[in-house]
């Protein structure tokens, strides 16, 4: 063997994958043009054939013979997208009309898929039209490997409002790690009071910190209102975590009863906590809060006055007023922190 | 002697240099087809990703966009406003003006009614004097550093001293976002909370046009320079996401990436070199590998970022051979890494491929032309031969480049087949021809540039080494 004959065979080696590519590149380039469009237009047609079913109280008629994934994916899309338009009225019989009649069995049948996109495409079927017969499956995605499935699946439990599906995902929250745990933070926030009221039920187990933390996080939203103080033990808990999150709540629900707790935290070591307590007097008028803040803003911290001197501008005028009567002969620190937060953070507040 | 030598030896040494060749492009085949494969995995996987649309909210994680600019004074004003206006609303912008001696401080001023706010920049990393910090009155997720220059690294320091999110995107003042795709960078985030760097695709901006803050590129009138550059960055991008199935780049590209902040603060920031981009990944392999704390640095296949790249043969030659001098200093900088099975594939795989296929290849590549030469004088090649040989390099080149449009075409269609697109496979015919020769020098001038400056490579290795603990 030569360097000809090796050079020759490198040659053809070369000359046949350039015309494969080539090929596959005209191909995909007309390909890829004529594929989005036929997409879009079916898409349209799906969305006339929608629109023509709401307004002539018409059965849907899909405008393609084969039920493959490609052509029920578009179909789901669309969907998607009127169901981000629509609630209610004759939208919601139809909706449900179609996924039953097209979507329900393929979801099923993808659920236990071994491919993640078709276990997505079940996921997404299920959070369209979210129905307790299907709670096994929905609960079975939940734990799927992939977050792009498990993350869709969990809206899904929140829509139907399933106690065990709500558990999980405090769980998930609770041994998950980054970003997801915010992910699925914001799908229980979106939820019912009812919702809030089993997860104040869970928020009762302390054993488990992480979980714990979990369920109190959820409930400092200032949306959901505690029917009765019962934080006591974690706000005189010994983890910082537990108790910034029993302070976090009080101050987004503001109760007469909170007023001590937050009055013992502003002088508490912790300074993360000491500022939480100085933010929670933001929402209400404790008695003499003013005077309170008016003192932080001599704290020798600077985050601590400047903090102090936020809430008092969000205070409004009577706020405004205190950081403006402050002196530089009676206090520097004061006076320097109330002259920066009327300066540079009016128009912040 | 030494012709008899030459002839002697002549076929034995066109073994070394065949294998050397045949093993640099087998590997680049190699990572190419897994960079492209993974290209149209997450093609697909955007297709699917109800979760970006979920997110539109504050579990968005906030991240800080950190620019250092110096004499940007033509361009600065739209960087701002284009970072300002991408959709992603969970953002700071933290411009480092480091010591422009033009007028750029005054156009952000002016431009954005920034104040001097006194404002305190922590001293966590070491960099020159702070001047002043601003504040916008009306934008209040822009701040303003004006220091005094100490090159890009300390312009980057700076900006991280002020950083208070988990997230720090560093980019180049003259690299533009696509609003459309800047939260792809959010996914790997979600997907593997253990990633500490995420790089983007990034494509040319010259002559594209910026419609709504998404690059459109029906206006595209590339010159020879930016043609030869659109394919280059093309195929680069696509092997650098086979990296990610093979332990790690070794490189994301300054012009746009996200960095974990902790990461970046546990290797106490950018280092004194000019390809502070490569070094710091290498870093960042070096202590998580170390530490033994498991980590993901990946490279997306998404176009975000889209920069502006040299149109004339001095600014592009000389860009070039600063890149190469700043791989060489890297690479220097972490020799002890080669060759070593304690910092796993990365250190037996990648930094080797970077050495070879990348620092040595121009020498290589000019020994290779030599070698042909000589032969051909010698009458030891056969002008078949030659011919054959000519083929079949450019055969190579061409073949990557036709790989990567075809990913590109599968996917995101940035080059539509269109006036562009056929412009850009006429370039990949010629490119062995002529561009590539070029490259050669410019990068050959790099090991000059290094060789000269040895000595303060040598002083700022120590300084590293010293700083980072590693030694």
């Amino acid at each position: 063997m030569n360097f000809e004959s090796v050079a020759f065979f490198f040659l053809v080696f070369e000359i046949v994958s350039l015309a494969c590519l080539f090929t596959a590149l005209t191909y995909g380039s007309v390909y890829s043009s004529i594929h989005s469009s036929k997409s879009s237009a079916t898409k349209t047609l799906i969305s006339s054939q929608i629109v023509d079913s709401i307004i002539n109280q018409k059965s849907f008629v899909l405008p393609f013979k084969f039920h493959t994934i490609n052509n029920l994916s578009l179909l789901l899309d669309v969907l998607e997208n009127f169901d981000c338009k629509f609630k209610g009225g004759k939208w919601e019989p139809l909706k449900r009309e179609i996924y039953e009649k097209f979507l329900l069995k393929k979801a099923r049948a993808f659920a236990k898929s071994r491919d993640w996109v078709k276990r997505n495409f079940a996921a997404r079927c299920f959070s369209l039209c979210p129905s307790q017969d299907n709670l096994s499956l929905i609960l079975l995605l939940m734990d799927d490997p992939v977050f792009l499935v498990r993350g869709v699946v969990s809206n899904t439990v929140v829509k139907m409002e399933s106690k065990e599906g709500i558990f999980k995902i405090l769980e998930k929250m609770s041994a998950e790690q980054g970003y997801s745990y915010w992910y699925y933070r914001d799908i229980l926030l979106s939820s019912s009071n009812r919702v809030f009221e089993w997860i104040e039920e869970y928020s009762l187990d302390n054993s488990k910190t992480s979980f714990h933390l979990a369920c109190l996080d959820v409930l400092e939203h200032p949306y959901f209102h505690l029917k009765k103080l019962n934080l006591e033990k974690e706000i005189r808990s010994s983890n910082p975590e537990i108790h910034l999150a029993a302070l976090k709540i009080l101050s987004h629900n503001p109760q007469v009863e909170a007023f001590k707790y937050i009055s013992d935290d502003l002088e508490d070591n912790n300074l993360e906590i000491q500022t939480e307590a100085i933010k929670a007097l933001e929402y209400c008028c404790y008695p003499d809060y003013l005077k309170k803040l008016e003192n932080k803003l001599k704290d020798p911290s600077w985050t601590v006055r400047l903090n102090s001197a936020m809430t008092l501008l969000k205070n409004g005028e009577k706020g405004t007023k205190i950081l403006s009567n402050q002196k530089l002969t009676a206090n520097t620190n004061a006076y320097e922190v109330s002259q920066f937060a009327l300066k540079y953070y009016w128009n912040f507040v | 002697m030494i012709y008899d030598f030459f002839t002697e030896y002549y076929w034995e040494i066109g073994i070394i240099l065949f294998f050397y060749f045949f093993t640099v492009n087998f590997l680049t085949m190699v990572l190419s087809i897994v960079g492209g494969y993974n290209a149209l995995k997450e093609f697909k996987e955007l297709n699917k990703d109800n979760v970006i649309k979920n997110l539109k909210s504050n579990s968005l994680p906030k991240v800080t966009i950190v620019v250092p600019a110096y004499n940007e004074s033509e361009i600065i004003v739209e960087c701002l406003k284009n970072l300002h206006d991408i959709s992603y609303h969970n953002k700071e912008i933290i411009l480092v003006n480091d010591g422009s001696t033009d007028n750029t401080l005054q156009l952000l001023i002016e431009a954005f009614s920034l104040e001097q706010t006194p404002i305190e920049v922590k001293k966590i990393l070491k960099t020159k004097p702070i001047r002043g910090v601003y504040k916008s009155k009306f934008f209040p997720d822009i701040t303003v550093i004006d220091k005094e220059n100490g090159l890009k690294h300390d312009a980057l320091n700076a900006g991280l001293n002020l950083c208070s999110c988990d997230y720090v995107i560093t980019i180049d003042a003259d690299t533009f976002i696509d609003s459309n795709q800047f939260e792809s960078i959010i996914r790997p985030m979600y997907m593997h909370p253990d990633t500490i760097a995420v790089g983007v695709g990034v494509r040319i901006a010259n002559h594209s046009t910026l419609q709504y803050h998404n690059i459109s590129l029906d206006a595209f009138r590339g010159n020879y320079f930016i043609g030869m550059q659109s394919l280059e960055y093309l195929r680069l991008f696509i092997i650098r996401q086979g990296f990610n199935y093979f332990g790690g780049n070794f490189c994301l590209s300054g012009a746009f990436t996200a960095f974990s902040y902790k990461a970046l603060m546990y290797v106490e920031g950018f280092a004194p070199t000019f390809a502070n981009d490569l070094e710091i990944i290498i870093r960042l392999h070096r202590y998580y590998l170390e530490k033994k704390i498991p980590y993901k640095i990946v490279q997306l296949s998404e176009p975000v970022a889209w920069t502006h790249v040299p149109e004339d043969y001095k600014t592009l030659a000389y860009q070039r051979m600063l890149w190469h001098r700043g791989l060489l200093e890297s690479l220097w900088f972490h020799k002890r890494i080669f060759f070593t099975l304690e910092y796993s594939l990365f250190g037996f795989f990648v930094l080797n491929f970077a050495l070879f296929a990348e620092a040595l290849e121009p020498i290589l590549e000019l020994i290779a032309y030599l070698y042909v030469a000589l032969g051909v004088c010698l009458g030891l090649i056969s002008w078949p031969l030659l011919i054959l040989i000519i083929l079949v390099s450019w055969g190579c080149t061409v073949l990557t480049s036709f790989f990567s449009y075809m990913i590109e075409v599968f996917t995101y269609k940035k080059y539509r087949f269109n006036g562009n697109f056929l412009k850009l496979i006429a370039y990949s015919f010629i490119e062995n021809f002529g561009y590539r020769q070029m490259t050669i020098i410019w990068r050959i001038r790099g090991f000059l540039s290094f060789y000269k400056r040895y000595e303060q490579v040598r002083k700022d290795y120590q300084t590293i080494n010293a700083r980072f603990r590693y030694e």
